[in-house]
């Protein structure tokens, strides 16, 4: 079973995703900031993250240029956000996003960009 | 949604309203705090981003407002104050009573929309540079529009439907005149501004303008909404604001009255009407004979070119003539013939006469979605079209060379109205160049389509 990642600081937000994915079929991990979500990510081999932008800690784009830098495994990465504009999204993908979102997700367009990074699609 | 995720938002709504209150509490004292500043976004944004995910309109509009002003305080464009202390607990202490009546009935009532919108107004009056000016006299309230600017936005409905309408309240029904501005970034937060219009409930007439002067093609960003709808529905107000709930704060509703609507347009032609008709036509008026004054105005009508000013102000002396409405309505008509000014029409002077069951119009639902024409092509064409309104004020000419079943006039041809007896034909001509002004309309929609195409692309 692929393990997914939710990187939030929102409890409403990471039940949320964490019901959709576990619906789909994934294993479901959750993380209340980045430098949670750093230590996870050491130690546990993730096949997604679902990244907030603004936690506590080290937020989103923090956490992402972290992940991206270190020399090991890595896994696509979805950011999930608020924060609908050219720049913010320009940044995400600088920062080593695979795909920005824009909250909220609705559940049929999220769950396929999901299986498409996963290859799960049909 | 499950009940669990709910559940969740709930409590967690609970701990971030505490949390806001405290940094406040603590912002008090130490103003500059830039970790509390930080942390007072986050709790507004995160709370705004959890109400996003359920279908609580009210509850997110404050939140909206209130994110964008703690943004504003975190990047320092805003300094802290007593007064935006309040009005943000003020705000928040409404969002709790939301809270609890969504925990207690599942749900948040539609009374509080208007103040909702009340709320976020406020907040929003308190960002650098305030409230929008457009949306500061927005509000889902039934006497927000000035009642003399409703005249402008009605007057590019077609003379004929205006006509219906004008029957319709006479006889007692209500109608309403709804406008709603879309927020200029409104494409990239999901909205479809021309679909919500185009599916307003019991729509009877609509049109786009402008919001603000088009820039030049080079500098037009084609993703910001530049629109402004305009729509006159019978809907009952509460089916309008339910609606229009996601965007209240961008909407103006108003009650349409007749006066508003009784607005002659035309050619001005050679001047005043000869004053031996008017004598004779308040002459049958003082004797009550509405009879021989309908005969006079048609006959009048008859023997000039429809598209002058004066045959609209007689095609509406016919019109309030059948509506059975007042003498003083009648009266103010025939005098504007004479000055060849607009009518100063009242309310009181248009009421329909004592016991008077005017006929209302069934099936009088049409849509005409208008848009400005592009000012070049329309430039370019207001010579031709000027031409030939020329050519057809020889309406005796053209009348001898009508086909013998006449040619029906299409609803939706301001300019070339008519009264509705009359189907001569001879506003043809101008008819296949007034529709290739209109074509644009279409180009209009399909680059809010294209607009909203790359939205969903962008944000999904």
């Amino acid at each position: 079973m692929k393990q997914i990642l939710i990187v939030d600081d929102a409890a409403t937000v990471r039940l949320y995703h964490r019901n959709l994915l576990e619906g789909a079929g994934y294993a479901v991990a959750e993380a209340v900031n980045g430098v949670e979500a750093l230590e996870k990510a050491f130690t546990d081999a993730f096949d997604m993250y679902l990244v907030d932008v603004n936690m506590p800690m080290l937020d989103g784009y923090g956490f992402l240029q972290q992940l991206r830098a270190q020399d090991m495994p890595q896994a696509p990465a979805i950011m999930i956000t608020t924060e609908a504009g050219e720049h913010d999204c320009q940044h995400a993908y600088e920062c080593g996003a695979n795909l920005y979102i824009v909250k909220p997700t609705r559940p049929e367009p999220f769950l396929q960009a999901v299986k498409i990074l996963l290859g799960d699609r049909n | 949604m499950s009940n669990d995720v709910l559940e969740q938002f709930l409590s967690e709504a609970r701990e971030f309203l505490q949390a806001i209150g405290e940094n406040l509490l603590a912002l008090e004292s130490r103003p500059d705090d830039q970790p509390v500043l930080g942390e007072l976004f986050r709790h507004v944004h995160t709370l705004k981003g959890n109400c996003g995910l359920f279908d609580f309109p009210d509850m997110l509009r404050i939140l909206h407002a209130a994110e964008d002003l703690m943004t504003d305080l975190r990047e320092d464009t805003l300094g802290y104050s007593r007064d935006l202390a309040d009005s943000l607990l003020e705000s928040m202490d409404y969002v709790a009573l939301l809270i609890d009546e969504i925990e207690q009935v599942g749900s948040i009532s539609v009374d509080h929309g208007p103040h909702s919108v009340e709320l976020a107004r406020m907040l929003r009056s308190l960002r650098p540079g305030g409230a929008q000016p457009s949306r500061d006299t927005a509000g889902p309230a039934a006497d927000s529009v000035d009642p003399a600017a409703v005249c402008n936005w009605v007057i590019g409905a077609p003379e004929l439907l205006r006509q219906g309408w004008v029957r319709r309240l006479l006889a007692g029904e209500s109608l309403s005149l709804v406008v709603y501005r879309p927020e200029a970034d409104c494409f990239f937060k999901g909205e479809d501004p021309l679909h919500l219009m185009r599916q307003t409930p019991q729509l009877l007439w609509g049109a786009v303008q402008a919001a603000e002067a088009w820039p030049v093609p080079q500098a037009l960003d084609i993703y910001r909404c530049n629109l402004c709808f305009i729509a006159v529905t019978d809907a009952v107000q509460g089916a309008l604001l339910d609606h229009f709930r996601y965007v209240a704060d961008q909407l103006e509703i108003a009650p349409l009255m007749p006066w508003q609507l009784i607005v002659p347009q035309g050619d001005p032609g050679d001047g005043p009407v000869h004053d031996d008709f008017i004598s004779e036509a308040l002459h049958q008026l003082e004797l009550g004979d509405h009879a021989a004054l309908s005969r006079a105005v048609r006959t009048m009508l008859e023997l000039s070119a429809p598209q002058l000013w004066m045959c609209s102000v007689l095609r509406w002396l016919l019109c309030l003539l059948e509506a059975q409405a007042g003498d003083d309505a009648l009266r103010t008509l025939l005098e504007s013939l004479r000055t060849m000014q607009g009518p100063q029409m009242q309310e009181q002077s248009i009421r329909a006469a004592e016991g008077a069951f005017a006929e209302a119009l069934p099936g009088n639902a049409c849509v005409a979605v208008e848009v400005a024409p592009a000012r070049q092509i329309r430039d370019a064409l207001m010579p031709v079209l000027q031409a030939q309104q020329a050519v057809l004020a020889f309406g005796f000419w053209l009348l001898a060379r009508a086909p013998a079943g006449g040619w029906r006039q299409p609803v939706g041809m301001p300019g070339m109205g008519r009264a509705s007896g009359d189907r001569s034909g001879t506003g043809a001509g101008c008819r296949s160049v007034e529709r290739f002004l209109r074509s644009d309309a279409g180009l209009a929609q399909r680059l809010c389509g294209t607009a909203v195409g790359r939205q969903s692309h962008h944000g999904h």
